[in-house]
């Protein structure tokens, strides 16, 4: 007996909604596939989301909430069970490590919440030059466009009278500019919104977001979102397509979903989570270059202790750009941000106006991507050497010249790498001992698993990934298009 | 030929906080076996006993990881071409409490599924109406569930794992 397709099955589940699976989900509805996209986190209350129609949704961390909203997990060596769960509406994850700690976001739209609305290319030349077979440069160049002119990204102007932008408020400065090239910002310049639009999320809408941009529309379109549902494996079912099974969190339940493909863009952490919990079931095959390729995009924070009187660096958009020291305007990419959204944060006056006089500096470069993860005791361990990996160094060192020529200190943890660009672990390349997913991103001797996030790419771009990640997707959906995976026109007629 | 790591299957913590219905909606998905592969000793997991339904399902987990520990005299079972037998005490342990194995379709939802049949001669009375299916969770790993044959028909009376013993 042959089972019997139902029509109301997807044709794929896209796992998480970040820029790999918000960008993944909208190429396939528009590709006329019936896409049912699961996300752990729940739909933020925000102005564009609450015009979208979506009537459940969770407040960003900001006044009453900062503190209950602010975590939603903390993973730690010392804790019992090794994490601890604390809120299922957090907006952050804390994975700490002693090698690499990671912080990542959680809820639909994924790390567009909290990004800082660089919408850049990579910095590394030709990044996807010779990945893989099924990879061309140049059309990965196409998806850029594409994707970066659907973000409506633009760099910002001077005449954008923007407050605190590193391209006007260096323009005197003799240790320092930001006239260098600054990346395209998804981000409503119009609104002429500048605070509390940033890490803490924007409540405004005044930076453009994942959920509102692409997959509230991408509804009206078929595609259907369950929010608040957090997969926890996936396995082949009896007809060579994939069973996922998911727990909602709003009342405990679990479910378990079929469909021909899926596509994991969990974000890189929690799509590694998935493959090796899977894995360790005996789902998923070998994969012998699962947690491969590891790294942390070069990211290195110092808080620029500037105490500018009179100033108020919480002001501006998400980030204030990029900047350099005068001099070495070809150095690495370094971004000044404030404490933006300090005024929703429950700290005493005094302190907040104190903090507004300080600087966040990030900066990125392309690392050697040479860490690796594993699992243990139904725990991933990252493992990932500062030595290796000479950018960190680099930065540090820039970072040291910033406050040498400043005057003021720059207070870091140079042996504590902190990364919220968390990359590789399932990496694409040909050779199934060196990579997890083929040039399509379809994971090697699974067909119909593909992976669409950060942790497929190859190396680390050097400058905020999100467009990567972005482009990747698409580009990995497109291909499941164009491969003849699509129902057709008629086939959806008649299953209606 | 290569050698292949030797992966631990995990029984997954997440099944035992799972009702009947809802493992019942997953082993639907699920692929058989082929019964002459499922040869050898699998440790067992207890899971969805009929008449716990009503424990929060933290406190189930619990209980069933309780199962789990050498309290429970039962340990799992083995197989040996088209039969079986329960092991008690630890693997191999002891055996005790038979049954034949095929493949066939199953009663409950027609697809395909290793049957385990203990209506045996060599079985005392009140066990001879067990009835056991098993289908493939991941490799060295089966998701099985346990009926009893009554007048009226077939009774879930609990899911079990079955982990291929190292």
């Amino acid at each position: 007996m042959t089972a019997v397709p139902n029509p109301g099955a997807p044709d794929a589940i896209v796992i998480g909604s970040g820029f790999g699976g918000a960008f993944a989900a909208d190429t396939l509805v528009d590709a006329g596939l019936r896409v049912l996209l699961v996300e752990r986190g729940p739909w933020r209350d925000t102005a564009p989301v609450r015009a979208a129609g979506i009537a459940q949704r969770s407040p960003l961390p900001r006044g009453r909430h900062a503190v209950t909203h602010l975590l939603r997990r903390l993973d730690a060596p010392l804790l019992p069970g090794g994490a601890l769960a604390l809120h299922a509406h957090g907006l952050f994850d804390i994975h700490l490590a002693r090698d690499l700690s990671v912080v990542c976001s959680s809820g639909v739209g994924g790390g567009s919440h909290v990004y800082s609305a660089m919408n850049a290319r990579p910095a590394v030349a030709r990044f996807w030059h010779n990945r893989a077979d099924g990879i061309e440069d140049a059309r990965m160049q196409a998806h850029y466009d594409a994707v970066i002119a659907r973000m409506g990204a633009r760099a910002p102007r001077a005449g954008d009278d923007i407050p605190n932008f590193t391209g006007t408020r260096f323009r005197n400065d003799a240790g320092f500019t930001g006239d260098i090239e600054q990346p395209a910002m998804g981000f409503d310049f119009a609104s002429r919104q500048f605070s509390a639009n940033s890490y803490f999320g924007s409540a405004d809408g005044s930076k453009v977001t994942l959920d509102a941009l692409l997959l509230a529309p991408a509804m009206q379109r078929g595609l259907t979102v369950l929010d608040l549902h957090e997969a926890l494996s996936i396995r082949r079912d009896a007809g060579n397509g994939w069973i996922v099974s998911l727990r909602n969190h709003r009342d405990g339940r679990y479910t378990h979903l079929r469909a021909p493909r899926v596509l994991l863009a969990a974000g890189t952490l929690n799509t590694l989570r998935l493959l090796f919990a899977s894995r360790a079931q005996g789902a998923l095959g070998e994969m012998p270059a699962l947690g491969l390729g590891i790294g942390g995009n070069g990211d290195s924070i110092g808080w620029w202790a500037r105490n500018d009187a009179g100033a108020d660096y919480s002001r501006g958009t998400p980030c204030h750009g990029r900047f350099a020291l005068r001099g070495e305007e070809d150095g690495p990419c370094i971004t000044s941000f404030g404490v933006n959204g300090i005024d929703d944060l429950p700290l005493p006056r005094a302190l907040r106006d104190r903090l507004r006089r300080d600087l966040i500096l990030v900066g990125m470069g392309a690392d050697e991507a040479n860490g690796f993860a594993r699992w243990r005791h139904g725990r991933l361990q990252l493992h990932y050497s500062r030595e290796a990996n000479p950018v960190l160094a680099q930065l540090q060192a820039s970072f040291a010249r910033i406050a040498q020529r400043s005057g003021k200190r720059v207070l870091s943890l140079p042996h504590c790498p902190v990364t919220v660009h968390p990359l590789g672990g399932a990496r694409v390349d040909d050779n199934p001992r060196r990579g997890v997913v083929n040039g399509r991103g379809e994971v090697h001797g699974l067909p119909g698993l593909f992976i669409a996030d950060g942790a497929a790419l190859p190396a680390a771009p050097g400058s905020p990934p999100s467009m990567s990640i972005a482009a990747w997707a698409r580009h990995v959906a497109t291909g499941i298009a164009r491969h003849g995976h699509t129902r057709t026109r008629q086939q959806q007629e008649t299953c209606a | 030929m290569t050698a292949r790591p030797a992966f631990t299957p995990v029984s997954p913590a997440e099944l035992l906080r799972q009702s009947q219905a809802e493992l019942d909606a997953l082993f639907a998905l699920l692929p058989a076996p082929d019964a002459a592969g499922v040869g050898g000793c699998w440790r067992g997991t207890l899971m969805a006993i009929r008449g716990l339904g009503w424990l929060p399902r933290g406190l189930a987990a619990g209980t069933y990881r309780l199962l789990a520990t050498p309290l429970n005299p039962w340990r799992g079972k083995d197989f040996s071409g088209q039969a079986g037998a329960n092991r008690w005490f630890g693997l191999p342990g002891l055996a005790f409490a038979g049954y034949r194995v095929r493949s066939m379709r199953s009663p409950v939802d027609g697809l395909p599924v290793v049957w385990l049949d203990y209506d045996l001669a060599d079985n005392p009375a009140p066990l001879r109406g067990i009835r056991g299916e098993a289908r493939q969770l991941g490799d060295n790993l089966l998701l099985c569930r346990m009926h009893w044959q009554g007048r009226a028909g077939l009774h879930r009376v609990l899911y079990f794992t079955l982990a291929r013993a190292q």
